[in-house]
């Protein structure tokens, strides 16, 4: 008798126990959500703040300024890109994500390009004779994806502009915002899209406020499965579709600069570090493998393991991204790195499976 | 006892059309194991489930051709270069927005919408039909620098009024169509126009993988069943078999791979060509689109990868599948004869994909020609228009996906090109073969014809 009881009491308090640890998990995941598009909130406005004082002043000392500012923007927002592909506040119906980061973007959608001086709704004045966030919204993927005018990557285009150098970034010059074509229109869209940008991130910042009637609260009431399954979606989709297959094996296949994510201020390698940093710390941060289904089994030493080579790996993809794809030694770190990010994903799908949450990769 | 006794009566007279059969859980993943359980705005827009390995990197770039802007040749990214002379659309994705179904129509009259193209066919007196001399097989509003383009297409709409049983009213929009700004003279009075709107591109795969068997078997071309459904397949000429094959993909089954659908489209849409279509679309009449012709624009390889593409595109899981209204509505679809021609399931033959391989699929289509009655008709005359098909037949559309359009495409339009603004106008618009049924669902009570299209919208 008394040895059934000793087995039986491990199973009934197993659920309970397992219960309260999810629960902190998503406590810990929404917690982290919050707290990072806070800081991609507070950059986004940086970054608003530097571009008015680019326009106001174009010099070359003000352009450099709010270039730096859209780099550290854009490290910010990188990070939150594991909380998409799960229908939340960043790419459900209506959401904002085509408006912040469409890509790839055709450049001479927005703005002359080489061959064509006269290109893109800055030149169109017969068209478009006003450029307000009304219109930059409507004309975003208009008549096609790639037909994006809006967002950190039409932002990037209009402060580096087209990069035909081996060497470096696009050389766009300060003075397209003084004395050339269309500057003043130039001027207004770019803080046309500095302001769409920030209140576009401040909803995703509102939608995940902590104590508020919002998808926060409704995020942490979802059963456990469904809440992990969300959580473990966005890390598995961004590693193992949008950061391995489009942003890096297409980049790798074609050899076009036109593949690669940054092109214009050849920040791409960044950005796939970004993107990395931000999954491993949806994993890390939410304590998820250390969850009684999970913690201690070999899959999830794999994922620590994997994690760890992969953060190693990625630094040592050479720059900038456009040369690397085209040379050897790049090309095998790069087909490397994408080998591993997919095994990553396979991993968690295995994760995901032990936690009754299995993602649908 | 009594009451059990009405209301099998009741149940009884109801049933016109097929008998019921239970709910298959199954039915809830209509692409089989593959199904995406995303119901958000990129629905339809990922792989099936559990494509692993190359293949899933095939895709990725396969995607990236799918929404890359074509440009005119001579060009800096040779890779998309080859653009028109004469064209719908510079990318793929610009009428499949989103891997998505284009709107086709706009609200109120005036230009057609980007994503609606039109067929163009001359009559000649043997009830035959050719490609148009002057326009050519297709009507291209867009040209590139230099090449005159073809005109423009405008709509203006006839309301159209009739009535359910219960005596309340609709309305539908007839879509009239005119070509305008033509700049090589009227098209004639012999030119059938077949408009056609760039559809979902979900569960493709899936369709090529059923065996040509299991699609010829529900063939009744004379109608031997009575039941006045007489579909039959089309016969098409496969540029890659050299040879007749069974037509299976566009609006009149008239390509039967999706290679070749593909390299049909990127062809008489886009203006790239590739090994299976090598040249553009210039007639005689249109010399300086002849000047400008290009060859290999897409090299096999990509086009190929294009390929990989979409047939890997899964369909979504279902919504509220489940529900009485919906399992109400699953089942005036079957009383009302609809699965006469939207055939509810297939299982795919092998495949050298798992996920591809022998799966139960529900894509609500038999894949095969059905007379659709005047008001859908190309023609107000029956002729031969492609291949087989006459203008007053259309290949059963898959109606997987059609409750997601409104989210992944903003508008919930419908039919061949868009006519219908809702799902209801597009049960109504029905006639020919599908006749019967139609005149089925104006028999029905308000709250029956909800369910019904509840059951449409879990779809």
């Amino acid at each position: 008798m008394a040895r059934i009881v000793f087995l039986a009491l491990p199973l009934i308090f197993a659920p309970h126990a397992n219960a309260q640890i999810v629960k902190d998990t998503v406590k810990l995941y929404t917690n982290h959500v919050h707290t990072t598009y806070a800081e991609n909130l507070h950059r986004a406005e940086l970054l608003n703040l530097a571009l008015k004082n680019f326009t106001t002043n174009p010099s070359v000392m003000t352009h450099s300024v709010a270039k730096e500012a859209w780099k550290f923007a854009r490290e910010s927002y990188g990070l939150t890109e594991a909380f998409r592909f799960y229908n939340g506040p960043i790419d459900q119906d209506g959401g904002p994500e085509g408006r912040l980061n469409g890509w790839p973007l055709d450049e001479g959608y927005i703005d002359y390009v080489s061959g064509n001086l006269n290109a893109g709704i800055i030149n169109n004045i017969a068209q478009y004779p006003v450029i307000d966030s009304a219109l930059l919204e409507s004309l975003n993927e208009l008549d096609g994806e790639k037909n994006i005018s809006t967002g950190y990557h039409a932002i990037e285009f209009l402060l580096w502009g087209q990069d035909f150098f081996e060497a470096g970034p696009g050389q766009r010059s300060y003075t397209d915002y003084l004395d050339a074509p269309n500057a003043e229109r130039r001027k207004t869209y770019l803080n046309v899209l500095a302001d769409t940008l920030v209140n576009d991130v401040k909803t995703l910042e509102v939608a995940w406020q902590p104590d508020q009637t919002n998808y926060r609260s409704d995020f942490e009431l979802l059963k456990d499965e469904e809440a992990l399954k969300k959580i473990l979606t966005g890390a598995i989709f961004l590693g193992g579709d949008e950061l391995s297959g489009e942003r890096m094996y297409v980049a790798y296949d074609t050899q076009g600069q036109e593949d690669e994510q940054s092109c214009f201020s050849d920040m791409t390698h960044m950005d796939i570090r970004w993107n990395f940093e931000g999954m491993k710390k949806v994993i890390l941060e939410t304590q998820v493998l250390e969850l009684p289904m999970v913690k201690g089994t070999k899959i999830s030493q794999a994922v620590k393991d994997r994690l760890i080579s992969l953060e190693n790996l990625l630094a040592t993809i050479p720059t900038p991204f456009d040369q690397a794809i085209n040379n050897e030694a790049g090309r095998a770190i790069i087909l490397s790195s994408i080998d591993e990010l997919e095994l990553l994903s396979k991993d968690m799908v295995e994760v995901s499976i032990l936690l009754n949450a299995k993602v649908d990769y | 006892m009594i009451k059990i006794f009405v209301a099998l009566i009741l149940f009884g007279s109801m049933s016109t059309g097929a008998s019921v059969p239970k709910l298959d859980p199954r039915e809830e993943f209509p692409g089989g194991i593959g199904t995406t359980e995303d119901n958000s705005v990129q629905a339809f827009s990922h792989p099936l489930s559990g494509t692993r390995g190359q293949i899933r990197r095939d895709f990725s770039v396969g995607n990236s051709f799918f929404n890359s802007v074509w440009v005119s040749s001579p060009s800096s990214t040779t890779a998309r270069d080859g653009l028109g002379p004469n064209y719908n659309a510079v990318s793929c994705s610009a009428c499949h927005f989103k891997d998505g179904r284009g709107r086709g129509l706009p609200e109120v009259e005036g230009p057609i919408d980007i994503s609606l193209l039109f067929r163009l066919r001359v009559k000649n007196g043997t009830r035959e039909v050719i490609p148009h001399p002057t326009y050519g097989g297709q009507f291209q509003p867009q040209s590139i620098p230099g090449v005159l383009n073809e005109g423009d297409a405008v709509v203006s709409y006839k309301k159209l009024f009739s009535h359910y049983a219960d005596g309340s009213i609709y309305e539908l929009a007839q879509p009239i169509y005119n070509f305008v700004r033509l700049n090589f003279g009227p098209l004639g009075e012999n030119t059938i126009t077949s408009p056609r709107v760039a559809p979902q591109m979900i569960g493709l795969g899936l369709l090529e993988a059923i065996s040509e068997v299991e699609i010829i078997k529900n063939e009744d071309p004379y109608d031997l069943d009575g039941d006045g459904i007489s579909g039959r397949a089309n016969r098409v000429f496969s540029v890659v078999d050299q040879a007749l094959r069974l037509g299976r993909f566009g609006w009149k089954a008239g390509k039967p791979s999706l290679v070749e659908q593909n390299a049909a489209a990127f062809n008489g849409d886009i203006g790239i060509t590739s090994p299976l279509f090598p040249a553009e679309e210039c007639t005689t009449g249109q010399a300086d689109c002849l000047a400008q012709m290009t060859t290999e624009d897409v090299p096999m390889d990509r086009l190929n990868l294009v390929t990989t593409y979409s047939r890997l595109l899964a369909p979504p899981k279902r919504r509220d599948f489940s529900s009485q209204k919906v399992q109400n509505g699953r089942d005036h679809f079957y009383k009302l004869g609809c699965t006469s021609c939207h055939t509810p399931s297939f299982t795919t033959g092998l495949s050298e994909l798992e996920n591809l391989s022998v799966q139960k699929i529900y894509p609500y289509t038999d894949l095969l020609l059905h007379d659709m009655g005047d008001a859908l008709a190309d023609d107000v005359e029956d002729y031969q228009n492609e291949d087989l098909a006459t203008t007053r037949e259309w290949r059963t559309p898959p109606l997987w996906g059609l409750g997601l359009v409104q989210t992944v495409n903003g508008h919930t339009r419908f039919m061949h090109d868009g006519r219908a603004r809702d799902l209801t106008e597009a049960v109504l618009w029905h006639g020919g073969e599908g006749q019967k049924s139609k005149e089925a669902f104006t028999q029905l009570s308000k709250g029956e014809r909800e369910e019904l299209i509840e059951f449409l919208k879990s779809l």
